[in-house]
């Protein structure tokens, strides 16, 4: 009896140690935070320097708290600091920022083409030595200043970072053309066999810049950010950029489109000027290295299968071998993409296309042998495209409109 | 316990009359009442003794006074005592229940327990007739566990009408119920209600002994014997149900458990039990089994809300703030501007705020209760918030918890819970989740450890009895329940009803037959 | 001996002494040597686990329901079981506290940064001990939840992240020399030599003669579960990131996002693995009291359970003086110590067994006769 109310003293004992130790280390309230939404990296010759866009929760949800009303305050600040490390840059943010800079909810990285262009390492280091961080952070490239892309608004989304986030994932998701890249996909990217990879550029259309709420009050802003290029790098170095036009010909043979939406000639051979618009519901890509000797051929399969949107030339959907006409015209369209960027990336010697992979799995012997010198064994290769695709619907109405027409006139 | 003494009746009732009374302390509610029968004035051949208000005064003026006025010709020319005491309890007394008895002792207890005494000049012997009754609360709804469908009757603070109420449930002879009384003071009665052959002999033994070994002065309602008999008293968690429903307690009786009623308050003790049985209500056998099975999910996801909430509240809000998804973190981080205490001062001010409130309307006279609501929903919902003095999320969390509790039809369950709720808030707001995990660690070895009668407490899920499962978290069809609960009841009467009884339509279709 | 427990609660109680730590370091280290075919040396490493448990499982046949130690002495001698028996309970005070400093550092990594390693390894330990003081019954029995609780949510989980995993990192699948898979499989293979703990569980065993089957399928489970690990670590990252990050296993979790409710999902992993490393750090515990006790005949429990807690707790805090000495120390010695005692050892009790198995028979019929 005695001994189980010794246990429980004892216990209690503890108890009472916890409680008076409360208080300290690790709990952080909610009001001592200062949650970042988005950082951007930019590199000197002093050193680094970053800026961090932070929330203001009072602006963003009103009607609680000290009384800041929603609407008129912004609902995001800026901070920029900087210093020889990264670390060390934003372990200098406490000389400014009242609040504990808090990153766990940083949604986008914009690195500027600089930053970009010198290397990339430091700042992934960063990402993958600190628990908080967020390695499924969005990475995007900025021409010129990066935290220029902080400081801009979204009309519709309060919390510019997830604006950024979101604005690259659906992009992403329904276009394809530029890939939505996180951290350690670009990590993985780069460390992988072919030692390369791609980021999305972000740049602001328009000036001036979108500032302040007051701007906001227009239904039409004077500037809005936008996505642009493709960033193609050669191990953890930026080396060029990409057109969108051949960065949807990169998706295409690195097997990346989940859906895509382009125009294509509908006429006859040589006819540009009237156009159809395809979208692509489904589609995937096979790359088969072949050796030939000392020459290695790469054969890219193409399947593609989605619908038609638009169509401004006089056909009849209904016939099919109308719609064999279109197919073979929409091929044409495709490889036009590919080869474009086929050319883009073997001048830079820069295999984004995964082709470093497909020879890895497909031949591992001989890979060893093309390891060493890899960039020019890529540049070398000889590529083949096999491109098939199909119509699947031609929506609604069965002939275009331009037919109607035409046919009433007759 | 006193040491038993005998006191032998004396021969002259007169004289036996003023023991009684003595040792009774001439209480005014003692009636005596004479029969002269032909014999002297001063000297009456029969005496009538009894309580006022322990007896069934119908049965007193009806069965004995009457019959002894009736026959007291008879009784007057009986030859002996010896005589007239044999015909008294042969021809005259009209009631089931009757002794003689030798000792002084016997007779102020059976008066205690509402007899009626008859003493007869000239012999050492007494009759005890028993006529206990008096006022009673009838069969009423039971207060404090309600069903919407099932039986409406509950347990009374008479341990006669108790058993009655399970032996009309169960038509069976191998129902046992043994009595003993306890208290030696009181001396009140605790009956043991089990199913011979199907309750585990051993536990009903365990039982005995436990309750044979209690020496108090006084029970005066079953949670004292609940303390006395459970194996582990530093737990927060019951290891006996207490229950107010008959069919819950049948229920349990039918299933190998055992039953403790004790006389003087409606809540009956249900033993050996484990840690599901207080998460079922008797409803879920009488409903459909799909919306119960739904319903226990509900009440274990409840009594978890209830334990943890704030607790995790605290935690991931002061620690793990990247688990939240951004748009809520930023309006929580909104509420919280302005708010002048930490979290966990904040959960502890309302917690506390919520028990004190609770614990009014449970005190305060009837009346006045809307009047609390009234000051609770205000003063702690919306004008703390208004006033900046706690954040509104703060107060959506410790109302659901509130509301979670009572979910749990188990009153004593839910009071464990709301005690591990504080643990768990220091523990929460000191070590973030890491606490909170510590705390469940500390709570699962304990609950793992503990036993009632010798059962383990967390029965089917640890050790892993998958047979026993189909009425843990969900409850199969009644057709599919074919055996008890393994290890509470006899393992030789482990089945409980046939196989195959799974209802399906006719064979062949009767109902077009009759349409033609 | 009236504590029972079931060959199946055993087997899940091996595995939850191996997996904690080894789906932990396991995939990291081993992916550093056979890249995409770590996931091969893994298999591999399980199956050599499985001739430990094998040889353990035999020796504990042999015993018949005694403690070991008793049973060591009857069969040694005296002085022979001191000496298995000091150097057993020096093992498993070794992994002890080479376990609590794991646990420590990882809570300190990804959890509470900034509180003192000191609390809460105090606070673990106290756990343990009260868990240690319930005996191995009750143990085994939070076991079996735990069980039940993360045998749910790796179900829930490996549906989450099947939508970022790939095929294409686990290829080519046989490429270079199958020296590196060998080697990569001696460390799961240590690891998963911890089954060893059987020797002082099997005597609890309800079935007899089961505890090859008990050990076996223990070190399966075990085994498999790194196995997953691994391969869902490789193919979510490739072989190249995986040795990078400090810990894959939570990692692959904490790259899930479904929408942007469910993200970060890690903590609730992070939460249930506690649950089974409290289980490992009981068992362990128990092993070293078990030892202690049982060779020198200690009658008071609780107060000798307390004294080796705050011991290995010191031991923890003052051992290591970073991480790196800490991580020499569990790859470099930690692996020898972990082979020696859980496999050499063995064998050497299962060959002094064949030594003296004319001795056990008599001793068997004399028992036989007894009863």
């Amino acid at each position: 009896m005695t001994r189980t109310i010794r246990k429980g003293m004892l216990a209690a004992a503890c108890l009472a140690v916890c409680l008076m130790l409360s208080g300290c280390w690790d709990r952080t309230e909610l009001n001592e935070l200062a949650i970042t939404s988005a950082t951007s990296f930019d590199k000197t010759d002093k050193g680094w320097t970053i800026s961090y866009q932070v929330i203001i929760p009072s602006a963003i949800s009103s009607g609680y708290g000290s009384g800041a009303s929603g609407g008129g305050s912004a609902p995001i600040t800026v901070y920029t600091t900087s210093g020889k490390t990264i670390r060390e840059a934003v372990s200098r943010s406490v000389l400014e920022s009242p609040r504990q800079l808090y990153f766990a909810h940083n949604r986008v990285l914009i690195v500027s083409e600089r930053a970009a262009r010198a290397g990339m390492n430091a700042i992934l280091d960063v990402y993958f030595r600190q628990p908080e961080a967020r390695e499924t952070v969005n990475i995007l490239i900025a021409e010129g200043d990066p935290s220029r892309m902080l400081r801009q608004l979204f009309a519709m989304q309060r919390i510019s970072g997830e604006g950024l986030q979101s604005l690259i994932a659906k992009e992403s998701r329904i276009d394809s053309m530029l890939p939505a890249v996180k951290v350690y996909e670009f990590a993985m990217s780069i460390v992988g066999d072919a030692r390369s990879g791609v980021l999305p550029e972000i740049y602001i259309g328009g000036s001036p810049d979108v500032n302040g709420t007051d701007q906001l009050s227009k239904t039409s802003l004077t500037a809005r950010l936008k996505l642009g290029r493709l960033a193609l790098f050669k191990a953890d170095q930026m080396v060029g950029w990409l057109n969108q036009r051949e960065a949807l010909g990169v998706s295409f043979i690195a097997d990346r489109i989940k859906f895509a939406t382009f125009a294509f000639p509908c006429g006859n051979r040589g006819q540009t000027e009237q156009l159809g618009t395809f979208r692509i519901t489904k589609s995937s890509t096979k790359l088969v290295p072949r050796r030939a000797g000392d020459r290695l051929t790469m054969d890219v399969r193409i399947r593609t299968e989605g619908a038609l949107e638009e169509m401004n030339c006089a056909l009849d959907l209904l016939d099919p071998s109308v719609l064999q006409q279109l197919e073979a015209r929409l091929k044409e369209e495709i490889e036009n993409f590919v080869d474009e960027a086929w050319e883009a990336v073997r001048t830079q010697k820069t295999d984004v296309l995964g082709f470093a992979d497909a020879v890895h799995r497909h031949d591992p012997k001989y890979w060893k042998k093309l390891k060493k010198n890899w960039d020019e064994q890529f540049a070398a290769i000889s590529m083949k495209t096999d491109v098939k695709v199909k119509i699947e619907r031609v929506g609604v109405s069965t002939k275009s409109f331009k037919k109607l027409e035409e046919q009433d006139t007759e | 316990m006193t040491e038993r003494r005998s006191t032998p009746i004396s021969e002259s009732s007169a004289s036996a009359l003023e023991w009684i009374m003595d040792e009774l302390g001439h209480g005014a509610d003692i009636v005596t009442r004479a029969f002269a029968c032909g014999g002297a004035d001063d000297q009456p051949l029969i005496t009538l003794v009894y309580i006022e208000g322990l007896v069934d005064p119908m049965a007193v003026n009806g069965r004995i006074v009457d019959r002894i006025l009736d026959a007291s010709q008879t009784l007057g020319e009986a030859a002996s005592a010896p005589e007239r005491l044999r015909l008294l309890k042969e021809k005259v007394l009209a009631v089931g229940g009757i002794t003689e008895v030798q000792s002084g002792e016997h007779i102020l207890k059976s008066l205690l327990e509402g007899h009626s005494i008859v003493l007869a000049e000239g012999s050492a012997n007494a009759i005890c007739a028993n006529t206990a009754g008096g006022e009673h609360r009838g069969v009423e709804e039971p207060s404090s566990q309600t069903v919407i469908r099932g039986p409406k009757e509950g347990f009374t603070e008479s341990i006669r009408t108790n058993v009655s109420l399970i032996r009309r449930k169960i038509k069976s002879p191998k129902l046992r119920i043994d009595y003993k009384s306890i208290g030696t003071v009181t001396q009140t009665q605790i009956a043991v209600v089990y199913l011979k052959d199907i309750a585990n002999q051993k536990i009903v033994d365990e039982i005995h002994e436990r309750l044979d070994g209690i020496d108090t002065d006084s029970i005066l309602e079953s949670g004292y014997i609940e303390e006395f008999i459970q194996d582990r008293t530093f737990t927060p968690f019951p290891t006996l149900q207490n229950l107010e429903r008959p069919d819950a307690i049948v229920g349990g009786i039918l299933e190998g458990q055992i039953a403790v009623i004790v006389d003087g308050t409606p809540f009956v003790l249900l033993a050996p039990v484990t840690f599901n049985r207080f998460f079922q209500s008797s409803e879920d056998y009488y409903q459909r089994f799909d919306i119960a099975s739904f319903l226990r999910l509900i009440r274990f996801g409840s009594f978890l809300v209830s334990m943890l909430l704030p607790s995790l509240y605290i935690a991931i809000t002061t620690f793990h703030q990247e688990m939240i998804p951004t748009t809520l973190l930023v309006s929580l981080a909104a509420q919280r501007e302005g708010t002048p205490f930490p979290a966990i001062v904040e959960a502890f001010i309302m917690e506390i705020t919520f028990e004190v409130l609770r614990e009014a309307g449970v005190r305060m006279p009837r009346a006045m209760g809307s009047a609390i609501s009234i000051v609770g929903a205000l003063v702690l919902g919306q004008a703390a918030v208004q006033a900046g003095l706690v954040s509104a999320a703060m107060v959506i969390v410790v109302s659901f918890t509130a509301i979670a509790n009572f979910v749990i039809p188990a009153i004593n369950m839910a009071t464990a819970s709301r005690l591990i709720r504080f643990a768990m808030m220091i523990l929460g707001g000191t070590f973030g989740l890491f606490g909170v995990m510590t705390g469940l660690m500390f709570l699962l070895i304990h609950m793992v450890s503990l036993r009632s009668f010798g059962i383990p407490f967390m029965l089917p899920m640890s050790p892993l009895s998958i047979s026993n499962l189909k009425d843990v978290f969900i409850r199969l069809p009644w057709w599919a329940l074919s055996t008890r609960p393994r290890l509470i009841a006899d393992p030789k009467a482990n089945v409980r009803q046939g196989k195959n009884q799974k209802p399906a339509p006719p064979s062949s279709s009767a109902g077009e037959r009759n349409d033609e | 001996m009236k504590e029972k427990i079931t060959s199946f609660q055993v087997s899940a109680l091996i595995m939850f002494t191996i997996a904690p730590t080894g789906i932990l370091l396991v995939p990291g280290a081993i992916t550093a040597f056979a890249k995409q075919n770590a996931w091969q040396s893994a298999v591999l490493g399980t199956l050599i686990g499985i001739g430990i448990a094998a040889l353990i499982g035999y020796i504990c046949n042999q015993n018949p329901g005694m403690p070991l130690m008793t049973w060591l002495e009857r069969r040694f001698g005296r002085w022979a079981c001191v000496l298995i028996g000091l150097f057993l309970a020096r093992y498993y005070i070794t992994v002890s506290v080479i376990t609590l400093s794991e646990f420590s550092n990882f809570i300190s990594d990804e959890v509470l940064h900034r509180t003192p390693q000191w609390l809460t390894m105090t606070i673990i330990m106290l756990v343990v001990l009260y868990a240690v003081g319930q005996g191995i019954e009750t143990i085994v029995r939070v076991n079996m939840i735990t069980f039940l609780v993360s045998a749910l949510l790796i179900a829930a989980g490996s549906l989450l992240i099947v939508e970022n995993m790939h095929a294409k990192p686990l290829l080519p699948l046989w490429e270079g020399s199958f020296a590196p898979v060998l080697k990569g499989s001696l460390l799961p293979a240590s690891w998963l030599s911890e089954v060893a703990v059987l020797l002082l569980l099997a005597p609890y065993i309800k079935e007899k003669n089961s505890a090859i089957r008990t050990g076996v399928a223990g070190v399966a489970l075990a085994g498999a579960a790194i196995s997953a690990t691994v391969a869902v670590s490789i193919a979510t990252f490739g072989p190249k990131l995986v040795p990078l990050i400090t810990y894959p296993g939570f990692f692959i979790v904490s790259v899930v996002e479904i929408g942007s409710l469910l993200e970060r999902l890690e903590i609730v992993f992070i939460s249930i693995w506690l649950l089974t490393m409290y289980l490992k750090l009981s068992v362990l515990m128990f092993g070293a009291a078990q030892c202690l006790i049982q060779t020198f005949r200690i009658r008071s429990e609780r107060p000798f359970l307390l004294a080796l807690g705050l011991f290995v707790v010191l031991n923890a805090i003052c051992s290591w003086g970073n991480a790196a000495d800490f991580y020499s120390f569990t790859v470099k010695a930690g692996f020898l110590d972990l082979l020696f005692s859980n496999v050499l050892l063995p064998a050497l009790i299962a060959a002094g067994l064949l030594v003296t198995a004319k001795g056990t028979r008599r001793q068997r019929s004399y028992d036989a006769n007894d009863s």
